[in-house]
């Protein structure tokens, strides 16, 4: 039970056990704290100490149930995360070695490989060419705002309310800001020279995650950016919030009018492998349809010249993840940082060509340099010293206190801001005060989950945090325990998915601990499948009751959990009863297959030929552990018929596989 | 809830278990240590009613210091310690709960109670259970919907013990 080392719920990776504290002498007893009260009647006494009592249980309870659904957000987030880099990480390790199925090498090829293979130049003014805003033309339908150069102040401003009315910018414009944007971003060195000499104030902001009602509640606290309110945007502007495509325009323009006051630091989610599969691509294709390929295009050439740190009166460097051992300073500056079309690619690394398959294996020095831009952008600090791989994220590093103090020393910092990790109170130090974490998209996992925050940076002052959090306008503030009940009600949602999801195998397994098929077990083997299947590490004991019916001695009984949600083939339920664990399965892998597939459907068309997706399917089992077998999904393709003379609608195949509430989960244990 | 903990030997390995887990949901910087002063609220969290100048006397007890911390494995003993010398808990009822306000607060039976005046019960003694002041006017500020000053203090019984 206490085992040497332990995992907690929120940080994934072990801590080692400390020592138990030492036993202290007995401390003089001091006489306990008399109350100064008044004598009141015994009985109205007795009263106040039963309200007493239990409002601070209740506040206690409320805590736990806060802190509980908390860690359900932060492992299932991350857990997602760990599978996306899982799978980059080995596609990069299959190149490595022979690829000896030419069907594997050539999905790798396929979703790796850059958009063109030509010379510096030749890809210049094939980009130029190609998404130029003049192959776009504005229909007269169009109403929304027009733009020209030069972009100025009044363009910022009407785009603020525009979006705020919910109005989208056209195509053509997007393109024209996005390459005005480029253009000034090439001429900019690696880390931003930020000084507080002129205006005396600098804002940071962390995270914003396609939140845009989060920037605008930042502009109206702090006001809009100028030359008197410079603003550093810490990155992870776009993916998993609705609007990142308005965020990044609106910061664009900031960044277009007010070019020495406005720093972009590139965030890990600036990275068009990423897009595929945290949200940023979907909206684009869903907001500007036919011309989403150019759009897309000329994003993945902007993301590269993005800078990756900033540095502040010369002792305040904020960048989008962190540090590690080998942080340098002077070997960050001397990068070219236009190779790293993806963080997790470097050109060096990518084939050209569809034939092309293994890479050139790296020198020490590239894979070094490759190592610092990772690090900057990917990893996290952690309470212990050292400096080990992030193996949870899939890149970066987790850095100790040692870690900062050394990287503080060697270039006389004071300070380091990072963002990457949402935190509750949208702000976080540690190491003594020496990282700062800022994180500014509130209500990131849901409704009323975090607080938001930035940070202002002084010339003559301490630095100021502010915090915020962005409520609809239309509905009444809740009060503390509505909005734990709310938090708590979506975390558990999420986790309900994935028993669904994992039906079949969760089933097999309790059913081997009850042999007497009684259809209970006991609490302490249940825990362990769920922890094992799940491959979540939650405190399963506090949530239990939340999840699972528990007869009356205390036995778990472990189909009740399936009996409010199932997972359900909406085109053909003939299919699911079939294929309970292929469907399972599918589902489980949803967002990796359609992030494959959609790096595959290169004209974003959204369709893609039976073979394409048999082979992605068979390529995943063979290196997920998953299984899908090639004839059972090209029978489940047909089964549902989806299959239109050999191509397949990627979107509609997985739309079909979803979890729907099935009716109440009743609240009274069965005998 | 049900369960099989016997009553004489240790906590049963299921107890102890629950007990770590809330041990590590509130140990906030991950460094496997809890302050003696945030016990009380880990207690409540598990249902016990303790008052914080108990929480000196158990720490004393179990021989851990009052003003340090301390780590899973003497949380677990020292809940142990308790089961074995507490005897069962009789937790207030919702009825007990609301008979409380109006013996105390509300004698005219209005059905309406003064949000100053539950903060000051909450502070009597000096105890505030580990709530600022301000977290007691978010607890209670927003129950007062049409910022009156007063709350219906039966629908905030009910909500806090049914939420």
């Amino acid at each position: 039970m206490f085992a040497e080392r332990w995992i907690c719920f929120c940080c994934p990776h072990a801590h080692k056990l400390q020592r138990s504290i030492v036993p202290v002498e007995q401390v003089p007893s001091k006489k306990s704290s008399k109350s100064r009260v008044k004598k009141k009647s015994d009985i109205t006494l007795s009263s106040v100490i039963i309200i007493q009592s239990w409002f601070r249980r209740r506040q206690a309870l409320f805590e736990i149930r806060r802190k509980a659904a908390w860690t359900i957000y932060q492992n299932i987030e991350y857990a997602g995360e760990q599978d996306q880099l899982k799978l980059y990480n080995f596609f990069l390790d299959l190149m490595q070695a022979v690829a000896k199925d030419p069907r594997e090498a050539l999905v790798i090829a396929k979703v790796l490989r850059r958009s063109s293979s030509l010379s510096a130049t030749a890809e210049e003014l094939e980009l130029t060419e190609s998404t130029s805003p003049e192959t776009v033309n504005i229909e007269p339908s169009y109403k929304g705002l027009h733009v020209q150069l030069p972009i100025n102040k009044g363009h910022f401003e009407a785009l603020i309310l525009g979006f705020q009315r919910g109005e989208s910018l056209h195509a053509r414009y997007v393109l024209l800001i996005l390459h005005e944007v480029r253009r000034i971003l090439k001429r900019l060195p690696n880390i931003n020279v930020v000084s507080t000499h002129q205006s005396t104030c600098v804002t940071v902001i962390g995270d914003l995650h396609g939140n845009l009602s989060d920037l605008l509640l930042i502009f109206h606290k702090n006001g809009l950016p100028s030359n008197e309110n410079p603003y550093i945007f810490n990155g992870d502007i776009v993916d998993r919030g609705s609007q990142s495509i308005e965020l990044f325009i609106l910061i664009s323009v900031a960044f277009i009018v007010y070019p020495t006051n406005v720093y972009l630091n590139r965030g890990n989610h600036e990275d068009h492998v990423l897009n595929l599969r945290y949200g940023f691509m979907k909206e684009i294709l869903r907001k500007y349809k036919s011309h989403a390929t150019k759009l897309l295009h000329l994003f993945e050439n902007i993301y590269r010249w993005l800078p990756v740190a900033s540095l502040i009166d010369d002792h305040i460097f904020v960048t989008h993840g962190g540090i590690s051992d080998i942080t340098d300073m002077t070997k960050i500056n001397r990068i070219q940082r236009s190779q790293y079309v993806s963080i997790l690619s470097p050109s060096f690394v990518i084939p050209e060509t569809d034939e092309q398959v293994q890479i050139n294996s790296l020198s020490n020095d590239q894979l070094l340099e490759w190592r610092q831009m990772l690090d900057l952008l990917w990893s996290d600090p952690k309470q212990e010293n050292g400096c080990e791989p992030n193996t949870y994220r899939g890149g970066g590093c987790y850095w100790g206190p040692d870690i900062t103090d050394q990287v503080l020393k060697k270039h006389n910092w004071s300070l380091i801001i990072r963002s990457h990790e949402c935190k509750e109170e949208g702000f976080d130090y540690c190491h003594g005060k020496k990282v700062l974490t800022i994180f500014s998209a509130s209500n990131y996992y849901a409704a009323g989950s975090n607080r938001g925050a930035y940070v202002k940076i002084f010339k003559n002052q301490p630095l100021a945090i502010v915090q915020f959090l962005a409520t609809k306008n239309t509905v009444k503030p809740l009060t503390l325990w509505e909005r734990v009940s709310h938090v708590e009600e979506q975390a558990l949602r999420n986790l309900m998915e994935k028993f669904s999801a994992n039906q079949s195998r969760l089933m097999k397994e309790f059913r081997l601990k009850d042999p007497h098929q009684s259809g209970r077990i006991a609490i302490n083997e249940w825990c362990d499948i769920v922890t094992h299947v799940l491959e979540l590490q939650l405190p399963w004991r506090t949530l239990k009751s939340r999840l699972v019916d528990i007869d009356s001695n205390g036995l778990i009984v472990y189909e009740s959990s399936f009996r409010s949600r199932e997972l359900q083939c909406c085109i053909n339920s003939q299919v699911i009863n079939r294929r309970q664990s292929l469907c399972q399965t599918i589902y489980r892998n949803k967002d990796l297959l359609e992030t494959v597939f959609r790096a595959i459907d290169k004209d974003n068309s959204g369709v893609i030929s039976m073979q394409e997706f048999t082979d992605v399917c068979v390529f995943l089992g063979n290196h997920n552990g998953s299984k899908f077998d090639e004839k059972q999904m090209t029978d489940l393709a047909k089964s549902i018929d989806l299959d239109k003379n050999g191509v397949i609608d990627f979107n509609e195949f997985l739309e079909a596989f979803r979890i729907v509430d099935i009716g109440l989960r009743t609240s009274n244990p069965t005998t | 809830m049900g369960d099989n903990e016997p009553h004489e030997q240790g906590l049963s390995a299921d107890r102890r278990s629950e007990y770590e887990e809330a041990f590590i949901l509130f140990d906030k910087d991950c460094d496997g240590l809890i302050s003696s002063s945030e016990l009380p609220l880990v207690l409540r969290s598990l249902g016990q009613t303790v008052t914080n100048a108990e929480v000196t006397t158990v720490l004393q007890q179990a021989n851990l210091d009052p003003r340090g911390k301390f780590t899973s494995l003497d949380f677990v003993n020292l809940m142990e310690r308790r089961a074995n010398s507490l005897n069962h808990e009789t937790f207030e009822s919702e009825q007990d709960v609301r008979d409380a306000f109006r013996m105390v607060l509300d004698p005219k039976g209005t059905g309406t109670i003064a949000t100053d005046d539950i903060a000051n019960i909450l502070n009597v003694f000096g105890e505030s259970g580990g709530l600022s002041q301000q977290q007691i006017w978010e607890l209670l500020g927003t129950a007062d919907r049409d910022n009156s000053g007063r709350i219906n203090y039966e629908e905030f019984v009910k909500a806090m013990t049914s939420g």
